[in-house]
């Protein structure tokens, strides 16, 4: 039920496995999706901490340490195929809306 | 000194997950008028006196939270720090329940994905509103039980119809927040699925059901201080007393030890478990014990010396029977505002009489008692019309039973059974004593 609700990645996750991409600690992830997103995307603090226990459990990513309270997690190669996957879906959709709406842009 | 504001103060609120968003609501105001929440208990909130600022709150749903694990479990404390980080100051929890506070007007709110926060308060509902439903369930089969076996009992002492009416209120309050749950989480994944945005409750909502549950609380605590005045049996008084009192200190000790040692003790999930079952257990022994010890004595026991003013309408004397071995009879008396009972049990083995005499001139009460004594006895036997042997008024039934000498009056305001009594006299005879004792008795 979890795998196939993860298919479509919700915007949220796919920026947070953006930011996975490089190892870091789990609370700094929200300021670094604000930053990838230029400020677009907001993860609320319950939101980011409820999604990284499900892509761990998922195996999507993986603790690497803990210093104290502070958690630092990577995106795994399941969550990075997980990762391409989504993209080459936003790229095809994005190629299709190109396709027949450049004559509009 | 007047006009001086106090310090701190206490709210009496209790909410369920589903409602958070009107406590922010609520929190909010109150930072306004310039209080500002301190920390929170089982069912109030306690404010300390600030300067009147707007502040934004936020009370969230923490799933993980392991009620074993304490209130600062490695885990709250990782997510708190989430919380910190994104500008939210935690200030206290009440089960899963977090609350934080942000001056900054514009913080990221915890939860930024509807579907995640509705899934997370649910989840966080679901084992309070089964324990809500299976109070319900355990209410009404306690409460249909007795009715069923002892509606004498209880519609003749005062004590006993609060207790049940308490009972029955208690059950139809958690039945409505049931349905009140079942309705907004339906009406909530409806919303979801059409993706519009979810609907929580406001604070005006929390507060009307606050002001009934507290008004409800008022109402059966001031019914209950009447029953003693009522009943003037200071005995009785006096067990029920120590009984509630008994029990209530049971369960605050039991629940504060149980509180304590989850939040002292180190010791491993499975131990921690097996202590707070033995001591839960110990409770429910001492409860239980308590409620019999009270049961006990707010019994029959008191009843000899509880005279409600109802007369002996039959004895083994009217019929010229001299009891062989001169023991007393046993006469057990009960009266209530609703109705009144004399239990009478006389003689020995070769002759005996025992019948129950119910007065009641409330026609509900009577009509339901007529009806509950009818259809027990037929579970057992037939009863047989033999009215028209007697000089009756309309309303006045007399009903022979098929299994010994039973008969079973309806007379006027008054129902009396008389059971198998060995008198050596026809049913006719001692219907037509007791008719004869009745008019008698109503001549005076």
């Amino acid at each position: 039920m979890a795998r196939e609700q993860l298919q479509n990645l919700t915007e949220p996750m796919y920026y947070i496995l953006l930011s996975l991409l490089n190892e870091k600690c789990g609370v700094d992830i929200a300021d670094d999706v604000y930053r990838i997103s230029r400020g677009r995307v907001t993860v609320g603090p319950g939101t980011l901490y409820g999604l990284i226990g499900r892509f761990q459990k998922e195996g999507i990513i993986r603790e690497t340490s803990v210093l104290g309270r502070r958690r630092n997690y990577i995106i795994t190669d399941y969550g990075k195929s997980i990762l391409v996957e989504e993209y080459k879906r936003i790229m095809s959709l994005a190629d299709d809306g190109y396709e027949y709406l450049k004559g509009e842009l | 000194m007047f006009g001086e504001k106090k310090e701190s103060k206490r709210k009496l609120i209790t909410f369920a997950p589903y409602e958070c968003a009107a406590i922010e609501e609520y929190l909010e105001e109150m930072a306004l008028k310039g209080w500002m929440l301190d920390f929170v208990s089982s069912n109030s909130m306690h404010f300390k006196s600030i300067e009147p600022k707007a502040i934004k709150f936020s009370v969230d749903v923490f799933k993980n939270m392991k009620i074993l694990e304490g209130e600062d479990s490695d885990s709250a404390l990782e997510y708190r720090e989430y919380c910190r980080k994104a500008g939210w100051n935690f200030i206290d929890q009440y089960k899963k329940i977090q609350i934080f506070y942000s001056d900054d007007s514009k913080a990221i709110p915890i939860q930024t994905d509807a579907a995640e926060k509705f899934n997370t308060i649910v989840n966080a509902s679901i084992s309070s509103v089964l324990g809500q439903f299976f109070l319900v369930i355990i209410f009404f089969l306690f409460i249909y039980e007795q009715l069923s076996l002892s509606l004498d009992y209880i519609v003749t002492d005062n004590f006993a119809i609060i207790a049940y009416s308490i009972m029955a209120i208690i059950m139809t309050i958690h039945f409505i927040d049931i349905v009140n749950f079942i309705i907004w989480a339906v009406k909530s994944k409806h919303r979801l699925k059409k993706s519009r945005t979810v609907l929580y409750n406001t604070y005006r909502s929390v507060k009307r059901k606050n002001m009934l549950n507290v008004s409800v609380t008022f109402v059966m605590i001031i019914l209950y201080v009447l029953c003693f005045v009522v009943d003037r049996n200071p005995e009785k008084s006096m067990s029920l007393i120590i009984g509630a009192i008994c029990l209530g200190a049971v369960s605050l000790t039991g629940g504060i030890l149980i509180k304590r040692y989850i939040k002292e003790s180190n010791d491993s999930g499975r131990k921690k478990t097996a202590v707070i079952t033995i001591i839960s257990v110990i409770c429910v022994v001492l409860c239980v014990f308590s409620i019999n010890a009270a049961a006990f004595l707010t019994g029959d026991n008191f009843s000899g010396a509880d005279d409600n003013g109802q007369e002996i309408i039959l004895t083994l004397d009217d019929f010229g029977i001299k009891n062989s071995d001169d023991a007393e009879p046993l006469i057990i008396r009960k009266k209530s505002i609703a109705a009144s009972i004399v239990k009478y049990m006389e003689g020995s083995d070769d002759k005996s009489l025992w019948y129950d005499d119910f007065c009641c001139d409330k026609k509900l009460i009577y009509d339901y008692y007529l009806n509950w004594i009818i259809n027990n006895k037929k579970k057992y036997t037939s009863l047989v019309d033999i009215s028209d042997k007697f000089s009756l008024h309309q309303d006045e039934k007399v009903y022979s039973l098929y299994n010994g000498n039973d008969i079973l009056l309806q007379l006027d305001g008054q129902i009396i059974f008389i059971g198998n009594s060995d008198i050596d006299k026809d049913k006719e005879e001692v219907v037509n004593k007791v008719l004869q004792k009745v008019k008698n008795k109503l001549s005076h």
